[in-house]
């Protein structure tokens, strides 16, 4: 996507978007509530169109109906014909894409442990979203956006789509899915993307963005050390030493604090790992604070 | 049934379709086991209808100089001049308003567009599935009709039964694809069903007073309903232009409505109307 403005009215979608997905990755996209993530995602499937920029899919345009079919999509709420057998929805939707994919359809339904032949008004909200699930996926597209995917699914077969989308990845599928929950796209996801009030604000490797995630030191040392050993390093911040125990907090890299800590004896260290809660809370609430 | 939007729409409405297969069939069963007590009363039911006044007799189809006691009147009075195109008219506002604003509200839009469906096949499927449904009702017409003749001496020529049916359906169609175009271009089904609603009861009244109400006269080409039953089919067979007019001002909103979804925005509740209540009016 480049330069993609989408706007309702007064109301804003999305501004200026300029966005990426490399081929076989799979891509988080991370923003609070009204962020712009659903607005995003309905227009890589044509739903609705930008004002301004284009937005490419598969090297064409989700105009066109053969790039559409090598694409999978669940919408952030899903809605189905509610007389209709699952089956048979899926027959229908199959149908349509003029590429079935009956064998595939039941093999994940198993694995979802989802009744294919239950009328869909008569499951359950979590077992509409695997419905969902397996029509995204069922006629092995080449590129899968997923609008919030774990909502309304029990811890257990959360994990489930974890490992699907683990697979889909090993298959060389590209995966660009929306989550408000960090977990599951630490998870999952190769790199992230954070969109505030339509902006996106951040992308980055996972990995990346775990160096600039604030970590926290304890070290209580045989001896008592000064301050000023540890205020200045780099990357630490806030260093405060009461008696012989050292409270800091590190970003990035931590290789100078453990040498200053290596010139004293320890007699216990404690880290508490990247703390991107913290980072993604920043960047949710943006520049208010 | 899975195979397309078409058929699957036809569907999905089977049922619906069935108590309206239903209802037309038999009111027009029970129309036509009154039709021998008629027949035999001429003398009452003439004097009855002396006290009734030429427009009242109008708005119930019924034209002045009409003989409502041979088998063709007495169906045109009782069915043919207002119940059967009301129903048709009814039948096709509903479900041109559902076709794709329906499936937008709902949500269930977003699922069928994502696939490689085209705008283009949507619209014309759903309008293809508008006319098979309204040719199912016309068929219902047709045999209600036929079992008239054999039960109750109803005799009407088949021909001018089956140009008398032509012309509901297309009726019905117009309305339909009038009800399609605006859904379509909106998104938003109650507006939709209000505005035809709206489109059908003026067009029926302004055809109804028009031969009583000088001003309207020269209205009446305006209405559909004129072209519905001026030429009265029942007792003079099909009108080739007036079932053109209807046939094609149809196809003119099929287009219409194929042109208007194009650029949209699908399922975000259409056109935006500048007061917000009448968005959940409409909802
Ligand atoms: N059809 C619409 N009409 C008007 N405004 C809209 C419409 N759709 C979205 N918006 C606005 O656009 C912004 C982005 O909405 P969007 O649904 O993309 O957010 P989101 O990131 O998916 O949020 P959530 O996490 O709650 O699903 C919101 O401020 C919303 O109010
Ligand atoms: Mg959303």
């Amino acid at each position: 996507m480049a330069g993609v403005t989408k706007s309702y009215g007064k109301a804003r979608g999305v501004l200026d978007l300029d966005l990426e997905v490399r081929p076989g990755e799979v891509f988080g996209y991370l923003g609070p509530n009204g962020a712009g993530k659903t607005t995003t995602i309905r227009m890589l499937v044509d739903l609705i169109r930008p004002q301004k920029g284009t937005v490419e899919v598969l090297g064409g345009s989700p105009r066109d109906p053969a790039i559409r079919r090598k694409v999978g999509y669940l919408p952030g709420e899903v809605e189905f014909y509610s007389r209709m057998s699952a089956r048979d929805f899926l027959t229908y939707i199959g149908n349509l894409r003029g590429k079935g994919g009956d064998a595939l359809a039941g093999k994940l339904s198993e694995r979802l442990d989802l009744d294919l032949s239950r009328r869909i008004g008569d499951l359950s909200k979590g077992n509409r979203q695997k419905l969902g699930l397996v029509q995204a996926l069922m006629h092995s597209p080449e590129l899968v956006v997923l609008d919030e995917p774990t909502s309304g699914l029990d811890p257990l077969v959360q994990q489930e789509v974890y490992r699907l989308l683990d697979e889909l990845k090993a298959d060389g599928v590209t995966v660009f899915f929306s989550s408000h929950v960090l977990s599951e796209v630490e998870r999952v996801a190769d790199r992230v993307g954070i969109i505030r009030e339509g902006r996106l604000v951040e992308v980055e490797e996972l990995e990346a963005l775990r160096q600039k995630a604030v970590r926290t030191f304890e070290v209580v040392f045989e001896d008592v050390p000064h301050i000023a050993e540890f205020e200045r390093l780099d990357g630490v911040r806030m260093a405060d030493v009461h008696g012989n125990v050292l409270h800091c907090q590190v970003i990035g890299a931590i290789d100078e604090l453990l040498k200053a800590v290596a010139k004293h004896r320890v007699r216990d260290l404690v880290s508490h790992g990247a703390d991107l809660e913290a980072l993604f809370l920043d960047y949710y609430r943006g520049e208010e604070d | 049934m899975l195979n397309n939007v078409a058929l699957k729409t036809l569907r999905d409405r089977r049922r619906s379709l069935f108590w309206w297969v239903v209802g037309i069939f038999g009111y027009l069963l029970g129309i036509g086991a009154f039709y021998p007590i008629v027949r035999d009363n001429q003398g009452q039911f003439e004097a009855l209808l002396e006290t009734y006044p030429d427009e009242f007799l109008a708005i119930m189809g019924v034209g002045s100089e009409e003989n409502l006691f041979d088998p063709i009147g007495f169906m045109q009075a009782e069915a043919f001049g207002w119940v059967v195109p009301l129903v048709f008219a009814i039948y096709g506002t509903v479900q041109g308003a559902r076709a794709v604003a329906g499936e937008e509200e709902d949500g269930t839009i977003d699922l069928v567009m994502a696939t490689s469906l085209t705008r283009f096949g949507l619209v014309w499927q759903k309008w293809l599935a508008l006319v098979l449904a309204e040719l199912v009702l016309g068929l219902a017409v047709f045999a209600s009709l036929a079992v008239d003749s054999v039960l109750f001496g109803v005799e009407i020529p088949v021909g001018n039964i089956a140009a008398a049916v032509l012309m509901a359906v297309l009726l019905g169609v117009f309305f339909g694809s009038l009800a399609l175009a605006v859904g379509t271009g909106t998104g938003l089904r109650g507006l939709t069903v209000g505005v035809v609603t709206f489109v059908a009861a003026g067009t029926y009244l302004l055809n109804s007073l028009g031969g009583f109400v000088e001003l309207l006269d020269a209205m009446q080409p305006i209405s559909p309903f004129y072209y519905y039953d001026a030429s009265n089919p029942l007792r003079h067979g099909l009108d080739a232009e007036h079932a053109l007019v209807l046939g094609g001002l149809a196809v003119v909103f099929l287009v219409i409505g194929l042109l208007s979804v194009r650029r949209r925005d699908l399922g975000v509740g259409g056109i935006r109307l500048a007061v917000p209540t009448m968005r959940k009016a409409a909802g």
